[in-house]
């Protein structure tokens, strides 16, 4: 039996913006004349231990707040956790004060961020940013922490890695930067590791060097899990045991990977997966590209919210809006197609 | 099917001179792009791909005549001849008063839609004002084709008189094609032109640009790092790797077997959508990109090559001929 190492029940996590288009003031009014914009909505998943996870998504789908929400990263205001239960080993994340909270941040739950360059502190050696959170979190000497954060940039393979420890970021390449935020989020041997958009900024073989780098980090530490957050559905494929497809705020489907991209069951799935141009060598046809564009978070479409953009609609979409339900034991879906 | 050349390039390099400091003595400057030659032909895509700082974006420039205007000290060798019905052009004699002639011919669309469309101009007249700078029309025919341009694109009339910020993404690149478009050029360069945007939405612009091509008999340079995207797109590809082409020829031909190292290394480094039963035997590569300031010694590759050995340290490898159509720069082969 797999145990779970997080649970997430029921999250809602809005934002209260002011509201400057001057439309939308009869919905979601809030008494403070600012208006909600709920950029997750009511979302459930687990992540059990030694998985990989991978959560996909466009632009405003409400990945990257999941993430932030899971350890309370989200700016309050204008954020604001509504309402759910995050249980991390069968605490519940939400309960915690902030003391108690910043005791998980770096050492049980890590991050990786998309922009490696904004992530690092341009005055300090990168060596020091690496033992800083070894001595944070552990009661260990200078030259201890120096010597193990040593060892931790030779795990994450960069080149030469004394002479790294001495460098500021300006002078490593994005990859290198990378490398060193992996380094530091690895410092306290996490449970989880989320990385969001870890290679986006990358170049293509830079990018695949970093996928190889978190997969070996997985194989040698068997009880990590990693959730993986990016817009690109291929790359989680090739290191994601499970996948999340999210669109505007909620979850359309949860699958493994295999049956994601071989039986994928919710429209919007496949149309991402149609729209995907293949490298096949194969004389080129249109690609099935899905029409409109996601909508507006603060103006959603009634009922279902795929609903204005999805081929296979019919009436009850434009009314109510769809639960996910299970299909299978690891499969679930976003859908009235599949209702029962 | 063999159609004339519309674009010419021949040993263009371009560098841009580093400035002095207190540090640095003597003239240092970066290569952007080194004896870079290609051809491309009427009605047909060019894919150019390569990551970053390999000098896509420089040979965007140079062909499309910016870099005197973006990066006036820059030194530009080397010649591109257009061709058109009558007249050519040929860059860099470009003269003072073909310039209005040669922006008719060719346009330009770049990465970022938010940052190419002015703030405070309506949709409408963003796409109105190269017909108005390049054409003598009266306003009703002006605006019947803008109207036509945004039914082209895909977009609605009632646009016309919106502005940027309330369009998305998709729609402002849309914006951005009618109005490159809107002076019926005969060759559109486009420079990452999806990059910016959304997966499902990635896939209507890219259907949008095939479709205007063949209805408008366009040629297009096409320049990105999404290896996929291209693929999809070009009909030829040439693969760069710091300003060097590296390898080029049929779209096919290329992904299907790739020659130069650096080619099968980045084919091989585009994730793939799960398909079972694929063994996929991937090629990583070692080590990072060099600086272009500092290129390494014969092969610019060699640094991070697998097939690497001391010769190419010394001889700097020509793009020959390996098979009929296809080319690439490797001693090895």
């Amino acid at each position: 039996m797999r145990k779970k190492l997080l649970e997430i029940k029921n999250l809602t996590t809005s934002f209260f913006i002011d509201d400057d288009s001057g439309t939308n003031l009869s919905r979601n009014e809030h008494p403070e004349g600012k208006i909600k914009l709920k950029a997750v909505d009511d979302i459930s998943f687990s992540v059990y231990e030694g998985e990989i996870l991978g959560i996909a998504g466009e632009s405003g789908s409400g990945k990257t707040v999941t993430a932030y929400s899971i350890l309370r990263l989200i700016p309050e205001p204008p954020g604001k956790i509504e309402s759910g239960e995050i249980i991390f080993c069968g605490k519940d994340l939400l309960k915690l004060s902030r003391e108690e909270i910043a005791g998980y941040r770096g050492s049980e739950i890590s991050m990786i961020f998309q922009e490696p360059s904004s992530s690092l502190n341009p005055l300090l050696k990168a060596g020091l940013q690496v033992s800083e959170v070894i001595r944070t979190h552990f009661n260990l000497s200078k030259d201890e922490s120096y010597k193990k954060a040593l060892e931790l940039l030779r795990e994450t393979g960069i080149p030469e890695p004394e002479k790294r420890m001495n460098e500021y970021p300006y002078s490593l390449s994005g990859g290198m930067q990378q490398r060193i935020l992996i380094a530091i989020a690895l410092a306290c041997n996490p449970k989880l590791l989320i990385a969001d958009e870890p290679t986006t900024s990358l170049d293509a073989t830079i990018q695949m060097q970093i996928l190889q780098l978190l997969k070996n980090i997985k194989s040698k530490r068997t009880n990590a899990s990693i959730i993986l957050i990016s817009h690109n559905l291929a790359m989680l494929s090739e290191i994601c045991d499970k996948i999340i497809i999210m669109y505007a705020g909620k979850i359309c489907e949860i699958a493994d990977k295999k049956t994601m991209f071989t039986a994928p069951k919710h429209p919007y799935t496949v149309g991402l997966l149609n729209s995907l141009p293949m490298i096949d060598g194969r004389i080129k046809e249109r690609l099935n590209a899905i029409g409109g564009a996601v909508p507006d978070m603060l103006n959603l479409p009634q009922g279902c919210r795929f609903c204005t953009r999805c081929p296979d609609k019919f009436e009850k979409c434009e009314s109510s809006e769809p639960e996910l339900i299970g299909i299978s034991e690891e499969h679930f879906v976003s859908c009235y197609l599949y209702e029962k | 099917m063999k159609s004339e050349n519309i674009i010419e390039i021949k040993n263009l390099s371009v560098s841009f001179p580093l400035r002095k400091g207190i540090f640095f003595s003597g003239d240092r400057e970066v290569k952007a792009v080194e004896d870079f030659s290609l051809n491309i032909r009427r009605g047909e895509t060019i894919g150019l791909v390569g990551e970053s700082g390999c000098g896509k974006s420089t040979v965007v420039k140079a062909v499309s005549n910016l870099i005197k205007f973006s990066a006036p000290e820059a030194k530009i060798k080397g010649q591109i001849n257009y061709f058109r019905d009558g007249c050519a052009f040929q860059l860099p004699e470009l003269k003072e008063r073909e310039l209005k002639e040669f922006r008719k011919y060719i346009q330009v669309v770049f990465q970022d839609p938010y940052s190419s469309l002015n703030p405070r101009m309506t949709i409408g007249r963003a796409i109105e004002e190269p017909i108005s700078n390049f054409e003598k029309i009266n306003k009703e025919e002006k605006r019947e084709r803008v109207n036509n341009l945004l039914e082209k694109t895909g977009l609605r009339k009632d646009l016309y008189g919106r502005y940027p910020h309330e369009l998305s993404g998709g729609q402002r690149q849309r914006v951005v094609i009618a109005r490159a478009l809107s002076v019926n050029p005969e060759v559109l360069v486009a420079d990452e032109p999806v990059s910016a945007l959304d997966v499902s939405i990635q896939a209507q612009i890219i259907n949008l640009l095939q479709d205007l091509q063949k209805e408008m008999n366009l040629t297009i340079l096409f320049v990105s790092h999404d290896l996929a995207v291209v693929e999809h797109i070009s009909s030829e590809i040439a693969v760069m790797y710091l300003g060097k082409i590296v390898e080029m020829g049929r779209s096919e031909e290329i992904f299907n077997k790739p020659e130069h190292p650096y080619t099968q290394a980045l084919l091989s480094a585009i994730p793939r959508p799960f398909i079972e039963g694929q063994a996929k035997e991937r090629i990583v590569l070692t080590g990072e990109i060099p600086s272009p300031v500092d290129k390494p010694s014969g092969c610019v590759f060699r640094t991070r090559c697998f097939l690497a050995g001391s010769e190419c340290a010394e001889i700097v490898p020509e793009l020959r001929e390996t098979t009929a159509g296809k080319y690439a720069a490797c001693i090895k082969l």
